[in-house]
C-alpha cells in the first residue's frame, strides 16, 4: 500500500516537472504556477487542500535555489530553525520546540516512509541525519505536532525527505560536478551521480545514487594558529528497487 | 555531570505565511515569513530559568525569505535562469543556561545567494553561483559548555560560511 502511495506521488510530480518545463521556452505565455501534491497526510493530496501548515520544496526549487542540505534550504521554510556546527552535529527545531542536545530529538525526521534516528542515546536530537538533497522528489515541512501520523518524536512537527523512485518507463543517467572557492577557507568540490535502470519490460527498476561532497574549513583557531579548520567530506549512496 | 529536567510548560503562539507568484510567465516570485513567539509558561531554575515566560531556545522571534527567478532566452536551444534569494534570521538562544552559565543570544543576519544556470542542448546545464554574497557572518550555534567551569570564557560561535564563489556543470541523459 505504502509502495503504491510513492507510485502515484512520483506520477503527480512527473506532470509537476513537465509543466515546469515549459517555463524555459518560448511557449504561450503561462501564468499559471504548477500544483504542488504532498503526502504530508500519508495520502497524496494537493498542497492546498492539507489542514495544517506544510511546505514543500520540490526538486526544481531546491535545484533552483542550488540546495544541497537543510542548511540552504531551512531559510526558506517558515517556522523551521536550526543549529548546526558541521555534517554530523545537527539540531532542527519547529517553533522553538526542542529536546536540547541531549535526548531524542522532538522533530522527526523521515526518509521516504522510514523514520530516521533512534530512541537511544545514538539517536539524540543534535545528531539529526544530514540529508543531501540529490535525486529527491521533494522535502516536505509539517509545523506543530504530528503525533497521530508521524509518532512519538514529531512534537514539534516533522522533516520529510522524499526519494525519487525508480522510473520503470526508461534508462537516465545525472551526473553533476560543483567547484567553488569560500573567502577565508579553500577549494570546495562536490560530485553527483545518478542511474535509472529499467528491466524485464516494464516488470522493474533500479535506480543507484551517489555524492561525494568535501567542503572546505573556513574557521581560524588563534591559540595555536591553525587555518581551515572545520573541514568535512561526506559521502553518501542510495539504491531503490521498484517492481510492479 | 549531566542532567536532565523537565522544563515544564510551555506556549507558541505564531503566524506563518509563504507565497508563490507568478508575475509574469518568465518572472516567479516567492516568500516566506514567520512570527513565533514560543515561551516557557513556568521557571526551571536548573536551566537557568528563575521565572515563567523565558523564550525557547533556536526560535526567532521573527524569519522572513524571498526568492525570485527570472527565465530567459539566450539564442536558439539555449535558456538561462536568474535566481536571487535572501533569508532573515531573527536574534535567537542558542540554548537554555545553567544557574552558572548564561544563555547566549546568536545576533539575527541575512544572507543573499545568486545562482545563474544555463541550459543548453544535449541535457548539458551550467551554473555559476555565489553564496553569501555581502560576506555575513551569521551566528548559526554556539555553545557554553565551557562557561560552566569558567563564566567568563569566550563563548564559540559557529559562522555562516563565508562568500563562496563557485561553478557547477550537470548532464542529464533522460
Amino acid at each position: 500500500m505504502s509502495l503504491c502511495t510513492v507510485v502515484v506521488a512520483q506520477t503527480a510530480a512527473q506532470t509537476v516537472n513537465g509543466t515546469a518545463s515549459q517555463e524555459f521556452g518560448t511557449a504561450a505565455p503561462n501564468t499559471e504556477l504548477a500544483e504542488v501534491i504532498v503526502t504530508a497526510t500519508r495520502r497524496s493530496e494537493s498542497i492546498q487542500n492539507v489542514a495544517g501548515q506544510v511546505t514543500a520544496l520540490t526538486s526544481g526549487a531546491l535545484a533552483q535555489i542550488n540546495a544541497r542540505d537543510f542548511n540552504d534550504f531551512a531559510g526558506f521554510v517558515p517556522g523551521l530553525s536550526y543549529s548546526s556546527t558541521g555534517p554530523s552535529t545537527n539540531l532542527l527545531v519547529i517553533r522553538g520546540i526542542t529536546t536540547g542536545s541531549q535526548l531524542s530529538s522532538a522533530t522527526g525526521v523521515y526518509l521516504d516512509d522510514i523514520p530516521l534516528g533512534a530512541s537511544t542515546s545514538n539517536g539524540i536530537g543534535y545528531q539529526s541525519l544530514n540529508v543531501n538533497v540529490f535525486d529527491l522528489n521533494r522535502v516536505e515541512v509539517l509545523n506543530g505536532p504530528q503525533g497521530t501520523l508521524y509518532g512519538a518524536t514529531s512534537l514539534g512537527g516533522t522533516v520529510k525527505y522524499i526519494t525519487n523512485s525508480p522510473d520503470l518507463t526508461g534508462f537516465r543517467v545525472e551526473a553533476g560536478v560543483q567547484v567553488s572557492s569560500t573567502e577565508h577557507g579553500g577549494i570546495n568540490h562536490a560530485y553527483t551521480g545518478m542511474v535509472n535502470l529499467p528491466f524485464g519490460n516494464g516488470i522493474g527498476a533500479v535506480r543507484i545514487d551517489g555524492y561525494q561532497v568535501y567542503d572546505s574549513g573556513y574557521a581560524k583557531d588563534p591559540v595555536y594558529h591553525r587555518d581551515n579548520q572545520g573541514w568535512d567530506r561526506s559521502e553518501g549512496g542510495r539504491v531503490s528497487l521498484l517492481l510492479e | 555531570v549531566n542532567q536532565l529536567e523537565n522544563a515544564g510548560t510551555a506556549r507558541v503562539t505564531g503566524a506563518e505565511m509563504a507565497f508563490n507568484y507568478r508575475v509574469f510567465s518568465a518572472l516567479t516570485l516567492g516568500g516566506s515569513a514567520a512570527y513565533t513567539d514560543a515561551r516557557l509558561t513556568s521557571s526551571a531554575p536548573v536551566i537557568g530559568v528563575k521565572s515563567p515566560g523565558a523564550r525557547l531556545p533556536l526560535s526567532p522571534r521573527y524569519n522572513f525569505a524571498l526568492v525570485g527567478t527570472y527565465n530567459f532566452n539566450i539564442v536558439e536551444n539555449y535558456s538561462g535562469a536568474l535566481n536571487v534569494t535572501d533569508r532573515w534570521v531573527g536574534e535567537r538562544l542558542a540554548g537554555f543556561g545553567t544557574p552558572i552559565s548564561p544563555q547566549y543570544k546568536l545576533a539575527s543576519y541575512n544572507v543573499t545567494d545568486l545562482n545563474l544556470s544555463v541550459y543548453a542542448p544535449h541535457g548539458l546545464e551550467y551554473g555559476l553561483f555565489v553564496r553569501n554574497v555581502f560576506d555575513k557572518a551569521g551566528e548559526v550555534s554556539a555553545s557554553i559548555l565551557a562557561n560552566e567551569y569558567n563564566p567568563a570564557s569566550p563563548v564559540p560561535v559557529v559562522l555562516t560560511r563565508p562568500r563562496t564563489v563557485g561553478l557547477s556543470a550537470k548532464y542529464k541523459f533522460n
